[in-house]
């Protein structure tokens, strides 16, 4: 049954897709924008109906009916769809039909699709991912659960990015499932254009090789299923970017200055950092469109796509960048504490060098305080680098290419030192990478490119071998084999403890809220607030000094209930244990719960007491 | 160029990719290393709890 409902899903996520494609098929005849190879077509469909789409949710927004708006713009999107979808479906044909694959293209497409299926069905498991249960998806709950309204209480909020729209859009049709799948749609379509990419400089097996590399990659796989983070989408807009730049010197076509700008726009929209990316993208399309009249198209396209969350921000808060402009724009608002704990955790407190910048752009930089997948690129940008520097010519593509890969990573490296956030950037450099051996002449390069020709092969096994074993429970979760209760206590950081939380107050009062320290809160179903000052706005440890301060905050928020688990953050331990020792906070439910010790990866658990304090009146 | 000339040149400029590709991984497998403790120490705790 489980399987059914992944599949199900799935299924709703293929028509989804198809909804896009076709109203973004509408949406480029309308703006006369000239076609490209049947492949890029479909993707560059594809990319302006989600960032429309995306525009849409956000204009809802400010409605508060999201259920009712989104219901709504689908419907309309299905209205300008339906008439294309005949189209689509003849491009997609064609396409398939007019392929004629070799044998070694045959075998390279149907990994792909193995892989792609894999991924496709991992994603369905139930959402883990530590950020996600934090803020990506919790933040989506936020709105459908209180309207359109700041929570300053979970400062990542702010964080809420167009591509988070599509979690939206999942979660308010009702399925958490949906959403994750949106996030994966992302992944698959930055291969598809990742493999476009390295067409237009190699043979059709080296474009499916790229795809095939670009799935396999760690960061990659793991963004696409179990992050629930939606920053792939980011990679894909960034290529189709590229790839209309590229195309910008042939067909001057203003329809595709306004996809470019609104493709930059929507990578800008989608996270802080992407404005490096799009700012990035803009100096590539200056080199290449000298126009005023195109640079106009481009800026309107990509103010109206990504201004959303900016403009939201300064609406609620003062500032767009919230809470990193908060010095500049609203002085008198400022926690210093959550700010220097939330610079640390996006690395924008730390500087870096021009050794740092080599290793950001070859993908091979890498934090040791903090290991993991979400720093794991794999070596091939690194290995082949040298092959790049040979193949580079002074063509539109590889103009853009570097331009964008390279001003990307200059900005990076320079403001929040995350290798992470390059992840733009990167199907464009692995394609170039990847497209760079099969330029090689093989006369004069036999040795080097057989050496390379087994890296790639090499990594790709190993590839495989880590999306199997890091995918196997949720694997077995989306197939039916472990329950989702099971799978989420094991798999799930701090569910037990919202669990707990659940079961001890539901029923206790339904606007009485609890306030808690734990940092993954997507599964909390009682009304609640997050009190840790490392990542929530109004508990400022300058501010909360005193016992009295404390209560008059439970009184403002309408806090009834605390929940010590085991401690309470460092910061604010004292007044809170004061609180305790003075009978104003009474323990009422006591009990245990295991999590994770250290890094998930590690899989070591540890059972730790928790406890619920009544706030005594 | 001479043949003979020629084909020294291509096997120098082989051999030094090929160098470059064999020590850029070691370096980068060496300086990843740390990324795969948890994986081992989660394989561990599994066959020593």
């Amino acid at each position: 049954m489980a399987l059914v409902r992944s599949l199900g899903a799935l299924g709703g996520v293929a028509l989804l897709a198809l909804l896009f494609v076709s109203f973004g098929r509408r949406l480029l005849r309308w703006t006369k924008t000239p076609s490209l190879s049947s492949v890029e077509n479909l993707l560059l469909s594809a990319a302006a109906g989600v960032v429309v789409f995306e525009a849409g949710v956000a204009l809802v927004s400010y409605t508060s009916k999201f259920r009712i708006g989104i219901g709504v713009l689908v419907i309309l999107a299905l209205a300008v769809a339906i008439p294309e979808l005949r189209g689509v479906f003849r491009n997609v044909v064609a396409t398939v039909r007019g392929a004629n694959f070799s044998a070694i293209e045959k075998a390279l497409a149907a990994a792909v699709f193995l892989v792609v299926s894999l991924e496709g069905i991992s994603a369905m498991a139930p959402l883990t991912g530590s950020d996600a249960l934090h803020y990506h998806f919790t933040a989506a709950e936020f709105y459908l659960r209180d309207g359109f309204r700041p929570n300053f209480f979970v400062v990542h909020s702010f964080f809420f990015g167009q591509s988070h729209q599509l979690i939206l859009t999942g979660l308010s049709l009702g399925s958490e499932k949906l959403a994750l799948g949106l996030v994966y749609l992302g992944g698959v379509l930055a291969a598809g254009a990742a493999a476009c990419v390295a067409r237009r400089w190699a043979p059709r097996a080296w474009g499916l090789l790229a795809a095939l590399a670009l799935l396999l990659t760690p960061l990659v796989f793991w963004q696409m299923t179990l992050s629930g983070a939606p920053d792939v989408w980011m990679a894909f807009f960034v290529t189709m970017a590229v790839i209309c730049i590229a195309s910008y010197r042939d067909q001057s076509c203003v329809g595709l200055a306004l996809w470019t700008g609104v493709f930059a726009g929507a990578v800008a929209g989608a996270k802080y950092t992407g404005c490096i990316s799009a700012a990035s993208l803009a100096l590539a399309f200056l080199w290449e469109a000298r126009s005023l009249r195109a640079q106009v198209f481009f800026l309107g396209g990509a103010l109206w796509a990504g201004i959303w969350p900016y403009a939201r921000n300064f609406s609620w808060t003062g500032d767009p960048f919230f809470p990193f402009g908060v010095r500049w724009f609203s002085l008198n608002n400022i926690n210093h504490f959550t700010l220097a704990a939330v610079m640390l955790y996006t690395g924008a407190s730390r500087h870096a060098g021009a050794l740092k910048f080599l290793s950001m752009t070859t993908f091979a930089a890498f934090d040791p305080a903090r290991p993991g997948f979400f720093q794991y690129y794999g070596p091939l940008c690194l290995v082949l680098a040298p092959f790049v520097i040979l193949a580079i010519r002074n063509t539109p593509l590889w103009r853009a290419v570097a331009i964008t890969w390279l001003a990307s990573s200059l900005g990076i490296t320079f403001t929040s030192d995350m290798a992470r956030f390059l992840l733009p950037v990167y199907p464009i450099a692995l394609a170039a990478s990847i497209s760079s051996v099969a330029r090689l002449r093989e006369s004069s390069w036999r040795l080097a490119k057989a050496l390379s020709v087994a890296t790639v092969g090499c990594v790709l096994l190993m590839g495989i071998a880590g999306l199997l074993i890091y995918e196997r429970y949720p694997l077995a979760v989306s197939a039916g084999l472990v329950s989702r209760e099971e799978y989420l206590r094991q798999r799930a950081p701090d569910y037990e403890r919202a669990e707990f939380v659940n079961q001890a107050l539901l029923g206790t009062g339904s606007s009485e809220k609890t306030l808690v320290f734990f940092r993954h809160i997507y599964y909390l179903n009682v009304p609640f607030v997050y009190g840790d000052p490392g990542g929530s706005w109004p508990i400022d440890p300058e501010k909360l000094e005193s016992p009295e301060a404390w209560l008059a905050l439970f009184r403002r928020e309408n806090i009834r209930w605390v929940v010590r688990s085991p401690e309470y953050p460092a910061a604010i331990a004292g007044p809170l244990q004061q609180l305790e020792n003075g009978g104003a906070l009474v323990p009422v439910v006591e009990g245990e719960t295991a999590d994770f010790v250290g890094k998930r990866i590690e899989d070591v658990k540890r059972t730790t007491p928790i406890v619920i304090l009544r706030v005594r009146s | 160029m001479t043949d003979k000339g020629s084909k020294r040149a291509a096997m120098v400029k082989n051999s030094v990719f090929c160098f470059w590709i064999v020590a850029a991984q070691v370096w980068y497998y060496a300086r990843f290393m740390p990324a795969f403790d948890p994986l081992l120490k989660s394989v561990r705790h599994r066959l020593w709890p």
